[in-house]
Parts: C-alpha cells; structure tokens; sequence
C-alpha cells in the first residue's frame, strides 16, 4: 500500500522539476564557474555583476576582486567603501587580498633574497625588525621574516577566535588591521630598498604596493605617516 | 736454469706448485664460482617472480576482503530492509488483534508502544547479526596484515588455516544469504515476533516517533523500484524522504576544522597512509595539513594552521596530488610542480628551505587542470597532466622527462586540431595499465599506457549539447569493481560497466553541475559534490542517496569543489569549494 502511494508522490514531484521550459531557462543564464578544462583566457571571463546582486557570504571579495580586475590601476574607486557597506568588512577583505596578492612578490624575492645575503630584515639601516610570527618575537632573515609574516597574517585574518565571521567583524579584532599592515609595509620597503628591481616589476605588474599604501594611510588609517618610509617615486600611480 | 731460480724463489713447502698448476686451479676456481654466480641469478630471479606471484595472490586476496565485506554490508542492508516490511506486516496484525482483545489502553498508544518493541527487537537482532558480522571482519582483517606467509612457502604452518579461515568466510557469507531466505518465511518469524510483542509490551513505556520505521519501509519499495534505473528526477525525490531518517546507517559527521585559503579551494588529495591533506587553491597556494589530531582532541574548535604552504605557481593551483613522499600541483601558469612533504617534526615559521621545491615540469602551454601521480609508483613512475591545450602528457617521475602526449586520438599526429580539452584523469583500478581521461565534449575515453593507443571509448555524451555547461567534470573508477562513475555538468551521474562499455545507469544527482566524486575505500558508498553546494553520499549497489549534506557556500557560482574520501582510512571525508574553505567529515569519531 505504501508503495503505491509513494509512486504517485514521486511522479508529481517528478513532473513540476523537468518541463522543457525550465530547460530552455537554464541554457540562457550565465553561470560564472571556471570549468575544468576550460582556456586560460576563458578565465573570469563572465558578464560583471552588480554588486548589490551579489549575496553571497563572498560578495565583498568578489566585489573588490571584479574592480582590481576591470581596472588595477583605479586605485581609488578599488579601495573606496561603498555606501552601505560595512568599512570593518571591507577593511578585513582588502587586507586578506593584499596577502593574497603578495604571493608573487614572495616568489619573485624567494629567488634573489638568500638568507646569507640578507640575513636581517631591514628596510633602511636605521631598524632591524624582528619578526612576530613566533610565540617570541625574534630575528629572522629577510625571506624568512616576509614569507612568516604572510604566513602569520593570513593564519590571523582566518582565525576562528579573532574572526570567525566574514559578515561582520568584533570590535576587539579591529587592533590587528594596523598591526597587520605595518608588517606587511616592511616587506614592501625591504623589497625597495634591496631588490629595487623585482619591487619595480611587480609593482609595474599589479599596482599592489599603491593600493596598499592608499588604503593604509590614506583611506584608512592603519599606518602613521611617521613609518612610511619609501619615497613617493616607488608608486608609479598618483592618487593626490 | 729457470727451474733452479724458480726454486730459489720459492723457498720450503712451495715446491710442488708450478705455474701452469697454479693457473689451472685458478681458472678451476674461477670457473666455479662463475657457476655458482650464475646459479644464483637464477635463484634470485626465480626468487623475483614468486615476489610478484605472491604479491599479486595477495592483493589479490585483499580484494576478495573489500568484495565480501561488501557482501557482507549488502546482505546486511537487505536483511534490516526485510525486518523492517516485516514490522510493517506485524504491525497490522496488532491493530486488529488488539481489537479482538478489547484492551484497556488507547489503542493508538499501544500500538505505538508495541512498535517500539518491536524496533527495539529488531535492533537487538541485528546487533547480534553484526556482531557476528564484526567477528567475520576481524577474521577478514587478521589476514592482511601478513599476506606474503600465506600458502606459498610453507604451507604446513597455522597461516594455511587462515586460507581456509577465508574459504570459510565465503561459506559464511553464503550462509548469511540463508538467513535472508529465513526472514522471506514471513509467516514463521512474524508470529515468533508477535509472541515476544506481547510479553513484553508491558514493560516498555516510553514513547517514540514511528515516522523512522514507515519511511524505511518507504525506502525498501523505493529500492525495489530504483534497479530498473532510467528515472532520473526520481533519487532526489528518495533523497529527500530519507534524508537522515535511517536509523542504522553511519551517517558523516561535519567536524568543527576549517582549513582555510584566501581564495576558492579547488582541488584536494590525502596521503596514501597518513592524516594528511593537501590543498590547492585560486590564491596560488598549495597547502599540507597535518590531521593527525582528528579523534585526538576533546577540543571543539581548533584553528588550525598549514604544517606547510607551497608556494611557487604564479596564478590558482588547479589540482594536487600526494604521492608517497611528493606532491604534485597543476597550475593555471601552466607548470606543474612537485615538492616534497616536509619532515613531520619540523616546526612552524622555521626557516625556508628551497630543497622543498623539486623539480618543474614544463610543456604544457595553458592551464593544468588535473595532475594524477600512477599509484603503483615504484612499476610505473608516471605522472599524467591533462592541460586545456588539449592535450594529456605522461611523466616520467624519477628522470623528469616527457614520456608521451596524448591528444584526443591518442599520440599526437599531425594534424593539431584541438577536438575537446580534458578535463580529468583517472587511473583504471582493475588495471592499471589503463587511463581514463574525461573530456569538455563529454566523452570519456581509456588509454593504453604503453602504446598509448586509444582502448575504448565510453558513451558518455548523451545529453551533450556542444557547450561546456553538458561537460563531464570528473571520472572515478571503483576500488575493485569493473565500473566508472562520471560527473556531469548538467546534474548528472552516469555509471558504465568496463567491460561491456556501456551505460548501467544514470541519474539526476545535484541540482547544479556535478563537480567532484570520490569511492569510499570500501567501495560500498561514494559521495559527490556540486555547485550547489552539497554533498551528496550514494549506495553504489541501489544508486541511492543515503545522506546529504551542505556546509560551503557559493562564491559566485562555484560551489563544491571536491570531495575526497582517505583512500585507506575509511572515516574521514574531505570538502572544499568556493568559500576558500576545506572541511572535514568524520563517521564515527567524536570531533
């Protein structure tokens, strides 16, 4: 008895998914996935949407990725809060994607930057800095001192106590954007003060280190003017 | 004269030997052992080929172990399937029973009550059942872990037994067919089961829902149903009726243990043996997480941080993949990588060490999309890519070098016409000497190894509308039987029979593309992935789907990734997808 009743239940529900308009509905919307398979040039190569479209937990990330993508050179309008939007969010997205994005500076300084050739982190030889990623802050060489304080950074934005939400971010988490960002900027102006020309093509290359600098000083203020300590020449984009 | 120097010379005792003598002897020795050297090479291989016999005899034995545990599982699936129509049955018979008897109580409460009696009957049963079956499976286990003395070389010994013990196991299991038969007889066992109803009705109190026992009952007609196959909506629509309603079956478990990149996690693979995850990602980054602490830890949540961060691809890791001691990585560059996994003691934020990268294979001349080391890796060394340039090419891992490229019709010919890209590879586990590609034009085709020559070709692309949205995503070959498992982009799950070539079943499966399927070690379940955003896990034997899940969300359109099951610890299950996040399911440990 139960079978047959469950056979007409099954059929209803059978017919309503299935009809051939829904098929024809589906062939017209843009799906925006990178397929297995699929060319390089294909990549993210889908109609832009609308921000306010967007509602997924992601949509801030997919917000200032499409804007770094459309133009890298439009700093402002990249790191501009849009209305509505919670600054904190937005503070805390841009900052996971500048550690995102530092990943081929890392590369690039990896093969030039020998422990034995620059085996203290400096910028200029006023300070040495000593790296903060172990439990005791202690001195690294430069490579080390960079690749951990991505490391530690990116390990601090996901940290489930610190931030265990990307909707909204805890007051008492807000001390660590500054923190974060001075030791990101030591390893911008290591790069410039020592490997002028791997800082000079990935700078020509992604624009990284004037995003990061506008949005640290200028839009935000997470780093005092006092630290800033590479000349205005290194940003090949004016922003004043 | 000369003989007198040669006297000379030497002195006392060495008169006899003469030259000639001397060289005699020697060449006599020489000979000797060259002979003895000899004798021994083939001793050694003779030595080799009972190796490779025994090793075949015992994984070949190690496969008879999945297959009837399997058995096992199927059978005990049915027989709880059976109990419960017969539950059913009882329970009609106790409404009007209970009638004749005019009892005090509401009838409905009694019947409630009687029913939890009768659940709680069957439970013990089949409790008893398993712990039979358990006491098999330890039988079953005790053989693997000393394969290579079994039969073979000394056969008086108490490992014989074990053969027999085995010979036995497949009596058994033939035996607990037997059992099924018993529980068709209907009528016998329901008035057995009707007696101990009665006695102790009375001393059960509490109550509890019956829904459990009607949509089992619904599944088992379902089941009946669902062999004949060709429904397609319909599984969802089982699906849903039975989400989490089955009491037996040992249902995955999220675990509160993020492992979390900056950008969407596409690919993930586990070491062959140890608790160990590999993750690549959009951010460029392949990352190694260390598990061990899964079943350790009463903590609830812990951050967890990378035991290593691999980094080196300029632009997303596409795919990864442990071997042993090395991993690999795909990249949207172009390059594939490979690393080595760094010591287990080795410390957080230790200093860099650029004997971690190995070695950079280049050749392909756009994305990587799938990197898959040859399992049997000391017989083949083989690393196989597949790349959007349309073309798969064959490693060699141990000397670095380009062994072939495949295109879509085998080694490449002339002609440079790109006919479809592929999207996956896989290897055939019921011969490995065979690789199965699947391509965008939603056709999936083997590959012999040595000739490279295509050796069959699967009807894969029925509903393939020339776009990538009817592409195929992923291909899976089960553990031991002779099937492949294909995901679909447009919902489908296709399953294929090797060795008539042709399609067993089919079957709507998400409701978005099907991105990503992994067996379970046992090869009783798989689960798959989609950009829905769930995770689905199906019985291999009824196609049903047993359990659903969703814990990612989407970034755009992307949802799950992959889904990977340990390919020897059977209770972990690994996610990722577009949330930058991978996660962790575990069935029977607490986390």
């Amino acid at each position: 008895m139960t079978e047959v009743e469950n056979n007409n239940t099954k059929e209803e529900q059978v017919t309503s998914p299935s009809t051939p308009g829904d098929n024809n509905k589906k062939k017209e919307t843009i799906v925006r996935r990178n397929r297995p398979g699929s060319k390089s040039e294909q990549w993210g190569n889908w109609p832009e949407l609308s921000f306010e479209n967007m509602n997924s937990t992601c949509a801030v990330q997919q917000y200032i990725q499409l804007l770094i993508k459309r133009n890298p050179e439009d700093i402002k309008t990249i790191v501009t809060c849009p209305e509505n939007q919670d600054p904190n969010v937005w503070q805390y997205e841009h900052l996971r994607l500048i550690c995102l994005e530092l990943n081929p500076l890392l590369i690039m300084l990896s093969e030039e930057c020998h422990p034995d050739v620059c085996d203290t982190m400096k910028a200029t030889d006023d300070a040495e800095f000593f790296c903060a990623a172990h439990p005791k802050a202690q001195p690294c060489s430069a490579i080390d001192y960079s690749i951990h304080t991505v490391d530690g950074s990116i390990s601090l934005l996901n940290c489930h106590s610190f931030f265990p939400t990307r909707v909204s971010i805890q007051p008492s988490s807000l001390k660590h954007f500054s923190n974060i960002s001075r030791r990101l900027y030591r390893i911008f102006a290591h790069a410039w003060f020592h490997h002028r020309e791997i800082f000079v093509e990935f700078e020509h290359q992604t624009h990284l280190y004037a995003r990061f600098l506008y949005f640290s000083t200028k839009a935000f203020n997470l780093i005092s003017p006092k630290v800033v300590i590479i000349p205005s020449e290194a940003c090949n984009i004016d922003f004043d | 004269m000369a003989s007198d120097i040669y006297q000379q010379n030497s002195p006392n005792g060495y008169n006899n030997y003469s030259f000639p003598g001397v060289l005699h002897y020697l060449q006599m020795e020489w000979r000797k052992f060259e002979k003895e050297r000899t004798e021994w090479e083939i001793e050694r291989a003779d030595l080799k080929t009972r190796l490779s016999f025994l090793e075949g005899e015992r994984r070949g034995i190690e496969n008879l172990k999945v297959d009837l545990l399997r058995r096992i599982k199927m059978l005990e699936y049915a027989l709880r399937q059976e109990s419960n129509n017969e539950e059913e049955q009882v329970e009609d018979n106790n409404v009007n029973d209970k009638k004749q008897e005019n009892t005090k109580a509401p009838e409905t409460k009694e019947d409630v009550n009687a029913l939890n009696v009768k659940l709680n009957k069957t439970g013990n049963k089949d409790q008893s059942l398993r712990y039979q079956l358990s006491i098999k499976n330890e039988e079953a286990n005790a053989l693997t872990p000393t394969p290579m003395k079994i039969g073979y070389w000394n056969p008086s010994s108490n490992n014989s037994s074990s053969l027999n013990d085995l010979k036995n196991l497949k009596h058994n299991s033939e035996s607990l067919s037997g059992i099924n038969n018993i529980s068709n007889n209907n009528n016998s066992l329901q008035k057995s089961i009707k007696t101990a109803t009665y006695t102790t009705m009375n001393k059960e109190k509490n109550l509890k829902p019956v829904n459990s026992s009607s949509n089992n009952i619904n599944n088992a007609s379902n089941n009946n149903n669902n062999m004949n196959g060709n429904n397609n909506e319909y599984n969802l629509i089982v699906k849903k009726k039975m989400n989490g309603k089955r009491k037996e079956a040992p249902l995955s478990k999220l675990c509160n243990y993020y492992f979390i990149h900056l950008d969407t996690v596409r690919s993930l693979s586990f070491h062959h043996t140890d608790k160990v995850l590999l993750s690549g990602s959009d951010d460029g980054t392949a990352k190694l997480w260390n598990l061990e602490f899964l079943g350790n830890t009463k903590k609830s949540m812990i951050d967890i941080d990378p035991v290593y961060t691999y980094r080196g691809h300029l632009g997303p890791v596409l795919s990864v993949d442990i071997s042993d001691d090395i991993c690999y990585t795909g990249g949207f560059d172009s390059t594939i990588r490979s690393w080595k996994v760094p010591p287990k003691n080795m410390e957080l934020y230790s200093k860099y060490d650029s004997s971690i990268k190995q070695h950079v294979f280049e050749g392909h001349t756009d994305a990587v999309w799938c990197v898959k080391a040859h399992p049997l890796k000391d017989q083949y060394h083989l690393l196989a890519s597949a790349s959007s340039d349309g073309t798969v090419k064959l490693w060699d891992t141990e000397s670095y070098e380009l062994k072939s490229t495949l295109d879509y019709n085998g080694l490449v010919s002339e002609s440079k016409e790109v006919e479809a890209n592929p999207t996956y590879i896989n290897w055939l586990h019921t011969d490995y000497s065979k690789a199965i590609v699947s391509y965008q034009n939603s056709i999936v085709k083997l590959f012999d190894l040595e000739t490279g020559s295509e050796y069959m070709k699967l009807p894969s692309a029925e509903t393939y509308d020339n776009t990538p949205g009817t592409q195929i995503n992923q291909v899976i070959s089960h553990p031991t039987m002779p099937l492949i498992i294909t995901a679909h982009e447009d919902c489908f799950i296709r399953f294929f029979d090797i060795k008539s070539g042709e399609c067993i079943h089919s079957m709507t499966a998400h409701l978005d593309g099907v991105s990503s399927l992994s067996v379970h070690p046992s090869g009783i379940s798989f689960a798959s992935g989609g950009h829905d955003s769930s995770i689905r896990i199906w019985d291999i034997a009824s196609k049903n789907c047993i359990q659903e899940m969703s814990s990612h969300r989407k970034k755009f359109d992307e949802g799950v990734w992959c889904v990977k099951y340990h390919p020897t610890l059977s209770n972990i299950l690994a996610s990722c997808g577009g949330d930058s996040t991978s996660k962790i399911y575990s069935v029977d440990q607490p986390c």
